[in-house]
């Protein structure tokens, strides 16, 4: 069982790590304008974007329930929540790089900033332990699907909760 | 002395003009606004008491409290504080809760229906139409009744109201008469909404408040919500037409409505973050659906005939 779950979170790990990388190949045409840590985060954000819509298709029931994709989203908010204070560095470059969207709000406020990273990192982590129990659970899937639908939204009130804040606003 | 006379003249043509308009739109407005409460009133009798938990669920359909609370300063529920950046300067939130002093608390019903339905203070005198009556205007008697009986059961906050920062005089709130007939739909009042998604949509929620285009006196003479290029804090707001969704199912809304999550996967910001956090995501599921029907439907802003 242990050895079972162990490969089991490689292989969830090395998805990761393939998507964030092919995210990066993909979202280069995307942000063409951007470069360095802005387009870093950018990619980072376009790839966390590209987890939660195929979680969120999932619940909306336009595709069908697949369990490694949920847990690959999981881990990758998690990773992505452990991040984002270096993502957003107090230098030039990060405050006025072409085509950001962050807001200098994020340097003024910088520990409601971070503050909001360490929520979306535990409620993702919530997530994530939901995620994992997927695979072994003996309950209905309505059931599995509800616990998913709750512990992916409140992990997604970080999101609009700091782009309320920190993003610049534009349609 | 040919100079003096010419300016003479022309001051008093203009304030011979100026002092017309303002009586024509008084007299107009009276007869609007004694209609819309004479429907409240009218009905106030068929009304249940005013119910709290349901008050709360139009608080939140209306926007109150993402407007009047100061989440980002941890403000305490409805005592105002929020800046809403516009054109005209900075308009800051006042206090709504139930103290007595700085608050609603001493508000009738009808001082309450007064406000929404016709935008008018308890003195009389006229809001600034940052607060959104145009679309309150036609908010349903039972809604107030029971947003009346939650914002009295609200915590008192004993705190001075506060003051907005405008670059056009004070005075000029006497001359909103005019605005007002031009703006207000004449035909908004209680009941003018049966369906449930529109009610909301172009009602209480106030979509057009932001997602249709002011024009240069801060008005919106057509209600379709295409958009409006330079909307609160010169933020561009999206158009939610019919034709502009078409890539969004109704599920799609209803995700977005209560999670703010785009079909893309993108996370809504801005003051949509708001409007959803202490807002739509509060409402019922048949109320998001009702919604995101409405805003599917050709109804919204389909072609115009």
């Amino acid at each position: 069982m242990f050895t079972h779950s162990r490969i089991r979170s490689a292989i969830v790990s090395l998805g990761v790590m393939a998507l964030v990388s092919q995210a990066f190949v993909s979202q280069g045409i995307a942000h063409s304008g951007a470069d360095g840590i802005v387009k870093e985060r950018m990619d980072a954000m376009s790839m966390l974007g590209d987890h939660a819509k195929t979680v969120g298709d999932m619940l909306k029931g336009k595709t069908s329930f697949d369990v490694d994709a949920v847990e690959m989203a999981a881990s990758a908010f998690v990773m992505h929540g452990e991040q984002i204070p270096m993502l957003f560095p107090d230098t030039d470059e990060s405050r006025t790089g072409s085509e950001t969207e962050a807001l200098p709000a994020i340097w003024a406020n910088w520990e409601d900033f971070v503050a909001l990273a360490a929520r979306f990192t535990e409620d993702s982590q919530r997530f994530a332990t939901v995620a994992s129990e997927l695979s072994t659970s003996e309950q209905p899937e309505d059931a599995q699907g509800r616990a998913v639908r709750a512990a992916f939204f409140r992990a997604s009130k970080g999101c609009s909760g700091c782009h309320e804040r920190f993003r610049l606003d534009q349609d | 002395m040919k100079a003096r006379w010419a300016i003479t003249c022309c001051v008093l043509g203009i304030a011979l003009i100026g002092g017309s308009a303002l009586v024509f739109a008084h007299t107009r407005n009276a007869g609007v606004e004694q209609q819309r409460m004479a429907l409240f009133t009218s009905s106030a009798s068929a009304l249940a008491a005013g119910n709290r938990e349901r008050g709360n669920t139009v608080a939140r359909a209306a926007g109150c409290i993402a407007c009047h609370t100061d989440t980002e300063s941890d403000g305490a529920l409805l005592a105002g504080g929020v800046a809403l950046q516009s054109p005209f300067g900075t308009f800051v939130s006042p206090n709504i809760t139930s103290d007595l002093e700085s608050g609603i608390g001493s508000w009738t019903v009808d001082m309450l229906a007064d406000a929404l339905l016709n935008g008018r203070r308890p003195d009389g005198g006229h809001y600034w139409p940052a607060f959104p009556y145009p679309a309150y205007a036609a908010m349903r008697g039972q809604d107030i009744a029971d947003l009346h009986a939650w914002l009295l059961s609200t915590n008192p906050v004993a705190e001075p109201p506060p003051v907005h920062d405008l670059r056009i005089p004070d005075i000029a709130r006497n001359t909103l008469g005019i605005w007002k007939a031009l703006y207000v739909p004449d035909d908004y009042q209680p009941g003018r909404f049966s369906e449930r998604g529109e009610y909301l949509v172009e009602g209480p929620a106030h979509c057009a408040a932001c997602h249709a285009q002011r024009n240069l006196a801060g008005g919106v003479p057509d209600r379709r919500l295409s958009g409006n290029s330079r909307g609160p804090e010169g933020a561009r707001v999206p158009d939610i037409t019919r034709e502009a969704l078409r890539d969004w199912t109704e599920e799609d809304l209803i995700f977005f409505l209560e999670i703010g999550m785009t079909p893309e996967g993108d996370f809504a910001g801005g003051h949509m973050a708001a409007v959803i956090e202490h807002g739509t995501a509060h409402l019922s599921v048949a109320d998001r659906e009702a919604m995101a029907t409405y805003l599917k439907s050709s109804a919204n802003g389909g072609t115009q005939q």
